[in-house]
Parts: structure tokens; C-alpha cells; sequence
């Protein structure tokens, strides 16, 4: 017994420091748990798909933070959090445990959109009042809702999801189009996948239905859009000083004949845009947009190609080309960055074989409050005058 | 007519919407006990503190804290003493560190020492306590402190053949990279890029030079100037011949002319607060470099910035202030506090936080003022620090824009000095 008893305190000796031992050395340290906290809306489970971070994995301190940083730059770029914040502590077995504290954005964005102008002696006019909610279901998604109440009435509604590197669209309007008089019915669904961050491939396919008011047989439309983006649309951080972005989507489509001795038609066409944006000095930030668009066919109302110069109605200049260039300089306001100054000037050609050079510009006031991203209040002054309240152009 | 009282109505609604929504926050919280904060950060550094004391205000209902702009440091402190002297006094307030003597001296803040956490007192940098406390007594909360480093336009560096990853160490460092980065690129005789400019503000530009150069600004016992020392002179000379020996040193650019001429990239190194490295990197058209502070023959930069002190009367007050000060410092704030202007983090728990080591690793130029933390220390406090840095600034002047002797303006730098030092010892 007594070599046995002689061996047994080495033993214990051992069995104590190995039990002892922390997981923790200088090399690596294992990871016991990782922690959400802070998401009212955003669901855990899309909040764990972007922590690259393994449960109950052994790392050292650089793979740790590689991770750490990878999974902060998901989160980022989702744009659902305002911050996102890796604690680390260690348990009462000295194993790692990081707890992810996040803050969630508003997610929900409401005003009033569109145009009032006035030229060649005619007031026109295209408002919408819309709503974004940015994280249906915590899951990011986007749901768009906006109702037309001038040139059109009736109801656009927009839902995007985006599950992991997909991305989905299902769209339906309902509106009565004053400016045709026509009545439009529009079925959209789309999808598509996220090669790179840099690089979208996707497909949209639409139905439309026009019915003109004075005629009783109406047009139905298939419509095809294939699309690729290329580049980046929005800043990461305000360290990048220059993003740019391409996209282009040809189309084709086929206008079904509704009455028997007519035949089908079909259309064509592209639309582009390539966006450059460069931040210049002390977040001055020059954007140029450059469209390009051309298409042919019998072409519903709806696919026309229009101008999109500030300053000039719209309707009144479309055709089937379509070139037009548009500057704007965003000033922030030195001591309130939530109001911006943006000074603009848009010029380009759109018509058919003649085409109408058009130039507008103006001075814009955007203005970032907590439910308006921004909210838009620009005088332009082209083919006439125009006091634009849509951020998009 | 329908559509137009619709639109009308409308326009009307969302305006009211967007008002409500951004006020919203501020008034439904003002419940519980109201603290008064001022403070005297600007632009993109009071947005980042505006957001830390909304979050504040949002995180709980007992204590909402109000945020007042009250001007720069030497504008808060005259509004300070003028509120003190009213019995008006805000609940918390923002103080240079180099202006805590003028209120510890005249009494009218208490130390705070008593109530300082453990965990606290612990976790927080000894040099950053010892930026707030005068004779073993602590005055004030450290908050925003920062060091002077070196910023440089690595785009001029590549362009001058220097490698933009090996900034200059020393001071001769920058005059042998300034001679090569000074150009006068359509010969004109009129210097189109400096090689550097040094800001030399008063006390705050000299005193980490001469501690460099081994000498001290002041006695240990803040009784006489030392700064007119062999070391001082050195310090001034070297200036001096920046100017006009190498000629890589703009002499008589002011201050704003001297940021101007940085933000357009038309002087290539200049030593900077690390305050200013978020701006920077956000704002600068060109590619920036951060290093440490360059040495004669010891490491040395100053500790400078402002530290929060409380001055409600009663103490639940007291008390709501110093936890809403703890909970503005604590290590996630700290973290934000940094990473959102570049001030230095308090902590160490932050300092060592993965999540801090994370954020360095993608912004390296945000490190380089923590390295230098060893060798930082706070100027040499006196009441008389504000007098003393408007006669160093003179003295510089003379040195610098009118070429004289600086062993002559600095004694008579120095006798002014002692003047005020002794009339402090007579009072």
C-alpha cells in the first residue's frame, strides 16, 4: 500500500493542475459562448448567421480578432445597426465568452415623395406619400408601401428579402395613371444572388396591364429584366473617398394581343447607370450619375423612357433614347450634419430621332431626421420651375 | 381643388412627423432629476458625445442630463467663474486640465477622490488621474485627454521617394525628410509644399520639446521657470533653424493658415493632437500617416485635454452626476468615445479589449497615441498656467517670426514667469 500512497499525491498533484489548467494561455483560449444582446427587432438567428465566430472552438488572439472583425463588417453592412460592439470577459473557468451588444436603427422611413412643377403654362405634379419598414420580421427585409395622389392614385407595393446571398422581390400596383388615363396593373417578381459584395446577377420579370379609360380593350405585357450591378452603391465608412457603381439591365417583352386578328407585339431596350461618387474635402461629397438608355418596339406607357432632368416635367420629354448627366455637390452644414446642402446641375438628350437637349439646376436642402432618410427640399430651374421632393433621380 | 388641400394637408402632417420625431427622444424623458452637463467639445466630437448622452438619457428614467455647448475651454472657464460666482453652476462641467487650478485654488470644486469606485480608480490610467488631481487630491473625472503625434501625408512621401511606412523618429529625421519634401514644383521662388510645420502653442508645443531635450518648464515645486535653460534654447534654435537654416518650415504662417494649408496637402508632416485623427481620416483628400511624436534625445509628449468635474450642491445630485460620469467612462464608452474622435481611452480594460485590438488592427493610426502613453505627461500645473502660456506665445513670436536671440526672450520669458510664480508664493 505504500507505494501506492506515495503515488497517490503526485497524482492528485496532476489531477488538480490539469483541472486547474485554465483554457485560456497565451497562445489560445477557447471560446464557451457567444452572447446577443440588444436586438428588439432583429432576429437572433440572422444575427448568428453573420458571427463567423465557433461556439466551444479553440483560437488565439489574432484569429480571434480576424473573426471579430469579419463578423463586425456583416453586421455593419447589413445597415440595421447603429452599433455593434464585441465585449469579451472570461467565465469562471476562464474560457472565453464574447457577448455581441448591438443597437438597432428605426427601421421605419415615412413622407412624401415626388414633384411639383410648372412649364410652358401647365402645373404638373407627381406625389406619392410611401412608407419603408426595413426589418420585417427581424429578418432585414423590406417592405415598401406608397400611395400615389396625383398623377396617379391607387396603391404600389413593394417586398424585398434578402435570405443569406439571395435576394427576392414581389411587387403589385394598382393605380389609375392620370396622365395616360389608363388604368395599370402590375405583377413584379424578381430575384437575385450576390456573387461578391461588388457583384449582383438577378433577374426581374413583370406582367402590366394597361386599360385606357376611352378604348375598352386593354394591354397585357410580359416583361423580362435581367440586371447586373457592379461596383458599390453606398459607403461603408466614411474613410472610403471614392465608390462608384454600375448598373445595367436590357430588357425584352411581348405585348399580348387581347382581341382576335391582332398579333402579339414585342418591345426591347436597355437602361443603365453608372454612379461615381467621390468625396472630396471635409465630406463635400461630387456625385456624378450618368444614364444611358435606348428602346424600340411598341412600347407601353409604362416602360417609356423619360427625362430625369430636375427642372423639366418629366412626361412632357420621353422617347426611345435617353443620355443624361446629373451633378450634385452635398454639402453638410458645418455645424449640423444632419442638414446638407446640395447644389446641383443636370443636363443631357432625350427624344427619338430628334432628340431635346435639356439642362436644369438648382439647390437642394436635405435634411436627415430620424424618420426621413433625408427628407428631400430641392428648387430646380430648367424647362421651368420645379420644387422636387424625391431623393431619386 | 380636392388635390391640392390634400397635398397641403399632407405636407403639413409630415413636417409636424418629422419635428415630433426628432425632439421626441429629448422630451418624454425629461422626468426624474434634470443634471445640467456643459461642455466645450465641437463639430464631430460633440456629435459623438451628443450620441453617448442621448443613449444615456434612453438607457434609464431617473436621470436625464441636459447638454449645453458653452464655448472652447478658455470661454467655459470665464462662464464657469462667472456661474460660480452667481451660485448658477451647471451640475457637471467640462474643464481643461490646465484650467482645474485656477477652481481648485480658489475652492470652488471639492475633491472627489472619496467617491471614486475602486474598480475605477484601478482600471483607469495612473497618468490620466494624475492629469486631474493636484496635491494627492482628485479634482475631476479624466474624460477626454489625448497626445500630440505626428501627422503626415503619405502621398507626398511617395511622391518624394520617402517610404510612406518609415515616418521620421527623430527630429533630424524630419529635417533630412523635410529638405526632401519641400518643393517649389513651378520654381517660382514661392514654396508650393512645406516639409513640416510646428504649431508651437505656447506652453503646450514647448514643454513636451524641452522635456525632450532634458530640460523641464517648471521647477518641481512650480516656483521658477527652468525653460530658459540650455535645453529651452536648444529646442528654440532647432525651431528657429527649421525655418531658416533648412528652410522646410513655413516661419510666419498663423495657426489657421498652417490647418489650411494641411487640409489642402500643402505641408507634409506637422505634430497634431491625436483629437483630431478621426476628422482626419474622414476628412483629408489625401492619404494619412500617424506616428509618434519625433524625439531629440528623450521620448516625451504632453498629456493635454479636460477632465469632468461635478458641482451640484446636494448630494443626491452629487450623486446622479458622478454615476452618469462613470457610466460616460465606463470601458464600451471609453471605446466609442475613441474610436468616434481619437481622444485617448481611458482604460485598461479597454485598452487590452479585443474589441479595441480589433478596431486598431483595421485603424492603425488610432494606436499610435496609446503607444506613446509611457512616456506622456501633463504640463506643469500652476494657477498661472494661462498667463504663462500667453507670454510663451509672445516669446515664440519673437524667436520664430522676428529671428531674435533666444536666450535673450526666454530669460526675459522667464522673469515675467517668476514674477507670477512669486506673486502666487506671496499670496
Amino acid at each position: 500500500m505504500r507505494p501506492l500512497a506515495a503515488l497517490s499525491l503526485p497524482l492528485l498533484f496532476i489531477f488538480l493542475l490539469i483541472s486547474l489548467t485554465p483554457a485560456f494561455s497565451d497562445d489560445a483560449i477557447q471560446l464557451r459562448r457567444v452572447e446577443i444582446e440588444g436586438n428588439k427587432v432583429t432576429s437572433e438567428d440572422l444575427i448568428r448567421s453573420m458571427i463567423t465566430l465557433q461556439q466551444g472552438q479553440v483560437y488565439d488572439l489574432d484569429e480571434i480578432i480576424d473573426e471579430i472583425n469579419i463578423s463586425r463588417e456583416n453586421l455593419e453592412k447589413t445597415g440595421l445597426f447603429a452599433t455593434v460592439f464585441f465585449d469579451d470577459e472570461l467565465d469562471e473557468d476562464n474560457n472565453l465568452v464574447i457577448t455581441v451588444r448591438l443597437r438597432e436603427k428605426n427601421y421605419l422611413f415615412f413622407g412624401l415623395s415626388g414633384y411639383f412643377g410648372y412649364e410652358d403654362s401647365e402645373f404638373y405634379s407627381s406625389t406619392s406619400l410611401y412608407l419603408n419598414y426595413n426589418n420585417i420580421s427581424g429578418t432585414g427585409s423590406l417592405l415598401h408601401l406608397e400611395i400615389p395622389c396625383y398623377r396617379d392614385y391607387g396603391v404600389i407595393t413593394r417586398y424585398t428579402g434578402y435570405p443569406g446571398r439571395f435576394q427576392y422581390m414581389l411587387g403589385l400596383d394598382v393605380r389609375h395613371d392620370y396622365f395616360y388615363d389608363e388604368n395599370v396593373q402590375k405583377l413584379t417578381a424578381g430575384f437575385g444572388y450576390n456573387f461578391h459584395e461588388r457583384f449582383l446577377l438577378g433577374l426581374n420579370m413583370e406582367s402590366n396591364r394597361e386599360s385606357p379609360v376611352q378604348i375598352s380593350e386593354s394591354t397585357l405585357s410580359f416583361v423580362f429584366f435581367p440586371y447586373i450591378r457592379w461596383g458599390l452603391a453606398a459607403r461603408y465608412t466614411e474613410k472610403q473617398k471614392k465608390w462608384h457603381s454600375l448598373f445595367f439591365t436590357p430588357y425584352a417583352g411581348i405585348n399580348v394581343a387581347s382581341q382576335n386578328g391582332f398579333h402579339n407585339t414585342q418591345f426591347y431596350g436597355f437602361d443603365s447607370r453608372l454612379s461615381l461618387n467621390w468625396d472630396v474635402l471635409l465630406q463635400i461629397v461630387y456625385a456624378l450619375n450618368v444614364h444611358v438608355s435606348y428602346q424600340d418596339g411598341t412600347i407601353p406607357n409604362e416602360y417609356r423612357v423619360r427625362s430625369n432632368i430636375r427642372g423639366t416635367n418629366y412626361d412632357a420629354h420621353a422617347g426611345n433614347y435617353r443620355l443624361t448627366v446629373i451633378n450634385n455637390f452635398d454639402f453638410p452644414w458645418p455645424t449640423d450634419n444632419r442638414i446638407h446642402l446640395v447644389p446641383f446641375l443636370d443636363y443631357g438628350m432625350v427624344g427619338d430621332d430628334e432628340m431635346d437637349f435639356l439642362l436644369g439646376g438648382g439647390l437642394g436642402l436635405h435634411w436627415y431626421t430620424k424618420y426621413q432618410d433625408p427628407l428631400v427640399f430641392e428648387v430646380a430651374y430648367g424647362e421651368g420651375l420645379m420644387i422636387n421632393l424625391s431623393k431619386n433621380f | 381643388m380636392k388635390r391640392w388641400l390634400f397635398i397641403g394637408f399632407t405636407c403639413l402632417l409630415l413636417i409636424t412627423l418629422a419635428n415630433t420625431s426628432v425632439y421626441a427622444r429629448g422630451k418624454k424623458k425629461r422626468k426624474g432629476t434634470q443634471l445640467t452637463f456643459w461642455h466645450s467639445m465641437s463639430i464631430y466630437q460633440r456629435d459623438a458625445l451628443e450620441r453617448l448622452v442621448a443613449d444615456y438619457n434612453d438607457s434609464q428614467d431617473e436621470v436625464y442630463v441636459d447638454l449645453v455647448f458653452q464655448g472652447l475651454y478658455n470661454e467655459m472657464k470665464t462662464k464657469l467663474i462667472q456661474a460660480l460666482q452667481a451660485r448658477n453652476e451647471p451640475d457637471i462641467a467640462q474643464v481643461a486640465i490646465e484650467y482645474l487650478d485656477v477652481f481648485t485654488q480658489g475652492g470652488n470644486i471639492e475633491p472627489i477622490t472619496e467617491r471614486i469606485s475602486d474598480e475605477d480608480r484601478a482600471d483607469i490610467l495612473s497618468q490620466f488621474w494624475s492629469s486631474v488631481s493636484r496635491d494627492r487630491e482628485i479634482y475631476a473625472f479624466p474624460f477626454n485627454l489625448s497626445v500630440q503625434v505626428l501627422y503626415y501625408n503619405k502621398d507626398a512621401f511617395r511622391q518624394s521617394g520617402i517610404d510612406p511606412d518609415k515616418p521620421p523618429k527623430t527630429w533630424d529625421d524630419v529635417i533630412e525628410y523635410g529638405t526632401l519634401l519641400t518643393k517649389d514644383y513651378d520654381n517660382n521662388g514661392v514654396v508650393d509644399q512645406w516639409g513640416v510645420l510646428i504649431s508651437l502653442e505656447g506652453v503646450f508645443g514647448f514643454t513636451p520639446l524641452i522635456r525632450q531635450n532634458g530640460g523641464e518648464f517648471l521647477n518641481q515645486a512650480r516656483t521658477h521657470a527652468l525653460f530658459n535653460s540650455s535645453a529651452g534654447v536648444e529646442v528654440m534654435e532647432l525651431v528657429q533653424d527649421l525655418a531658416y537654416t533648412h528652410q522646410v518650415m513655413p516661419a510666419n504662417w498663423t495657426l489657421f493658415e498652417g490647418t489650411s494649408a494641411f487640409l489642402e496637402g500643402k505641408i507634409a508632416m506637422g505634430p497634431i493632437t491625436c483629437a483630431g485623427i478621426k476628422f482626419a481620416e474622414e476628412n483629408l483628400p489625401w492619404d494619412l500617416g500617424i506616428s509618434p511624436l519625433p524625439y531629440i534625445e528623450n521620448k516625451s509628449v504632453l498629456l493635454g485635454g479636460a477632465g469632468i468635474v461635478t458641482l451640484s450642491r446636494s448630494s443626491r445630485r452629487q450623486k446622479a452626476a458622478m454615476d452618469f460620469v462613470s457610466w460616460l467612462t465606463r470601458k464600451e464608452n471609453c471605446i466609442r468615445w475613441h474610436k468616434a474622435t481619437g481622444y485617448l481611452p481611458l482604460r485598461k480594460s479597454a485598452i487590452d479589449s479585443i474589441e479595441l485590438q480589433g478596431f486598431h488592427r483595421l485603424n492603425p493610426n488610432y494606436r499610435v497615441p496609446i503607444d506613446q502613453l509611457p512616456y506622456a505627461r501633463p504640463p506643469d500645473f500652476t494657477p498661472y498656467l494661462p498667463q504663462i502660456d500667453q507670454i510663451m506665445r509672445h516669446a515664440i513670436e519673437d524667436i520664430l517670426l522676428n529671428k531674435k536671440d533666444p536666450q535673450i526672450i526666454l530669460n526675459i520669458a522667464a522673469e515675467k514667469t517668476n514674477e507670477l510664480l512669486e506673486s502666487e508664493d506671496d499670496e
